[in-house]
């Protein structure tokens, strides 16, 4: 269980008409929330849009997300959500894209940076995980939770631009979700489906230890990769770890880390992101480790970014140099 | 390229030369006197592949694992017309890699829409050396494997838990009729028939797809030595490939020869995919006595 949070500050509060789960407690407040999440009408379309893709559009401070499942929401101004549930969509599917798109986009409403990644604790701060999709974020933050780490974050991680200067505070809100395959290589247990449907495979799950924190500063960001150009060795065991600098760590952040990008870019401006960008690159430290997509090398991995985290938590400057 | 009719696709069973003809395209369309090098073929031209997630999510907006199979099978007609709406380069054609078979989506739309498609150029290889190289790609011990899947109607890679979407492959005969009874131009290209003839074949796939120097000799017969299998070992041996599986044990372009499957196939495997696709095997010319 996650210990009491109610008192912890967040960036924004949220009164909705549905459960948003224990690990968004924090943000949900009865009365006087900063944004009012009700069920009503969702138009199918914005009139004018100044940008679009598929499953989204955003004209005029509103922004509309269009779900596969039926789930439909429009953002507006940062502080109003509707929803509306066509095609047999369920409150599951629903929690599920609030949490992760139509959150991401609220949060960037409202001036902060989601960032599309998993995060575990380590004191005061959080190290992060990002990549492309299915690189293992989400089970490499579980597994470390049972080598001393507790969990923090699964796929959304809410930084607050403002305060960059100082330090990258940043803010969790939502339990860990893992495919079959991967509990028993993170070491975490079932708690049951994301969706109620047998044709989508990812579970909730409870890793072995969490974070109580709702909030804490980035320090570290590790992209996970799966090729490193160069690396000829023909070896499926071969694994690199290496620090990232300079104009390497802004394109990693744009290219792996922003969440539900396309529309992040259209709601916050490529301006103001490629500065928060720059920002939060002089703030954290980034590495890149490329391991091969084989379970073998799964362990092998993590255990590399323990000892890497652990080295630098003892000081030991050379744990951060490229092997 | 005229309307919005932009897309090429590139399509062909697994481990059938798609790989190889991109990288001649690429270089191609380079016309570069230096290779395109194999990790950097879209460098050299406006390129996806149909099922990547990254692609997907950066067109959705939403991602494709908080989506079932279904559900993202049936956005992605409508990304792939809003990838030719939107993409701003206009030169060539914008080109578009895929394995799997022609076919509706769940939701009953044309997976591969007709209205936004300059037309299709379809890779075949003889089934027997496609289960060897796919064996391969895989780090299987034997063929066993690849031989079930080129013979099982439900075969599909990636999907769930995979960095790519589902790809529905049918069976390899219901695959390559998917593909030759296409309702746009399809461009029939034997593999052997490339590996024989790279520059001519080369030519008449520039040709169809209209692309500027088709007939350019010269240009062509560059492109092919830019992408010679010696030079592409080369390359995979210098820098490793990124499309290489991690559960192979030998390298992406490994021989790229014809008739390998007869060399490596027991004959109870050569008869299981005999008898599965002698007549479609028949149908393009392939020997159904396991000479290729």
């Amino acid at each position: 269980m996650v210990p009491a949070v109610a008192a912890q500050r967040v960036p924004f509060t949220i009164d909705a008409d549905f459960d948003l789960g224990e690990a968004a407690a924090p943000w949900c407040r009865a009365h006087g929330a900063d944004v009012v999440v009700r069920r009503g009408a969702v138009p199918l379309s914005l009139p004018r849009p100044e940008s679009r893709g598929v499953a989204w559009q955003h004209a005029a401070g509103r922004t509309l997300i269009l779900t596969p499942c039926g789930a439909r929401f429009l953002v507006e101004g940062g502080s109003a959500m509707r929803y509306a549930l066509d095609g047999g969509a369920s409150l599951a599917d629903l929690r599920l894209f609030f949490l992760g798109t139509a959150l991401s986009v609220l949060a960037a409403q409202r001036g902060l940076l989601p960032l599309k990644a998993s995060a575990v604790a380590d004191a005061e701060d959080v190290h992060a995980f990002v990549g492309l999709p299915k690189r293992g974020k989400s089970a490499s933050a579980a597994a470390l939770a049972a080598r001393g780490y507790p969990f923090f974050a699964d796929d959304l991680l809410i930084l607050d631009p403002e305060g960059l200067d100082a330090e990258a505070r940043c803010y969790r809100c939502d339990d860990l979700k893992v495919w079959p395959k991967a509990l028993e290589l993170a070491d975490c247990e079932k708690v049951g489906p994301v969706r109620p449907t047998s044709k989508y495979r990812k579970l909730y799950a409870v890793p072995r230890q969490r974070a109580a924190r709702v909030s804490g500063r980035l320090r570290t960001v590790v992209y996970l990769a799966s090729f490193k150009k160069g690396d000829a060795s023909g070896d499926r065991h071969s694994m690199h770890l290496e620090r990232l600098s300079g104009s390497n760590k802004v394109e990693t952040v744009i290219e792996a880390a922003i969440h539900s990008r396309p529309i992040t870019i259209a709601v916050v401006g490529r301006l103001p992101l490629f500065q928060w960008v720059m920002a939060l690159s002089r703030r954290v430290e980034m590495l890149r480790l490329t391991r091969p997509e084989i379970p073998a090398m799964f362990g092998a991995g993590v255990n590399r970014i323990a000892a890497l985290l652990s080295a630098a938590d003892s000081g030991t400057v050379q744990g951060w140099a490229s092997p | 390229m005229s309307g919005q009719r932009r897309i090429a696709w590139l399509a062909s069973y697994p481990r059938s030369g798609n790989t190889w003809t991109r990288l001649l395209l690429a270089n191609f369309l380079s016309a570069a006197a230096e290779p395109v090098g194999i990790n950097d073929i879209g460098s050299a031209m406006p390129n996806v592949l149909f099922h990547g997630r990254p692609w997907f999510d950066s067109l959705a907006g939403i991602s494709s694992s908080d989506c079932t199979e279904d559900e993202a099978e049936s956005l992605r007609p409508a990304i792939v017309r809003f990838w030719a709406q939107e993409t701003q380069r206009k030169a060539t054609p914008l080109f578009c890699k895929a394995h799997e078979a022609c076919r509706d989506t769940p939701a009953g739309e044309p997976l591969f829409p007709d209205d936004v498609t300059v037309g299709a150029v379809y890779l075949i290889r003889n089934p027997l050396d496609v289960a060897v190289s796919w064996a391969f790609y895989l780090g299987e011990e034997g063929f066993a494997d690849s031989v079930a899947y080129l013979n099982a109607r439900t075969s599909c890679i990636g999907g769930a838990g995979s960095h790519e979407l589902r790809q529905r492959l049918f069976d390899w005969s219901g695959h390559v009729e998917s593909w030759t009874g296409a309702p746009f131009p399809v461009l029939t290209v034997r593999y052997e028939d490339l590996l024989a003839d790279t520059a001519g074949w080369l030519g008449r796939i520039a040709s169809f797809l209209r692309l500027e120097g088709a007939s350019d000799r010269q240009r062509l017969e560059g492109a092919v030595a830019h992408s010679a299998f010696a030079r592409l070992q080369e390359n995979e041996g210098r820098e490793g490939f990124h499309t290489r599986s991690p559960h192979s044990r030998t390298p992406f372009f490994r021989s790229g020869v014809a008739g390998d499957g007869s060399r490596h196939l027991s004959a109870a495997q050569v008869g299981d995919i005999l008898a599965a696709h002698g007549a479609t095997m028949a149908r393009f010319g392939y020997s159904c006595r396991a000479t290729g």
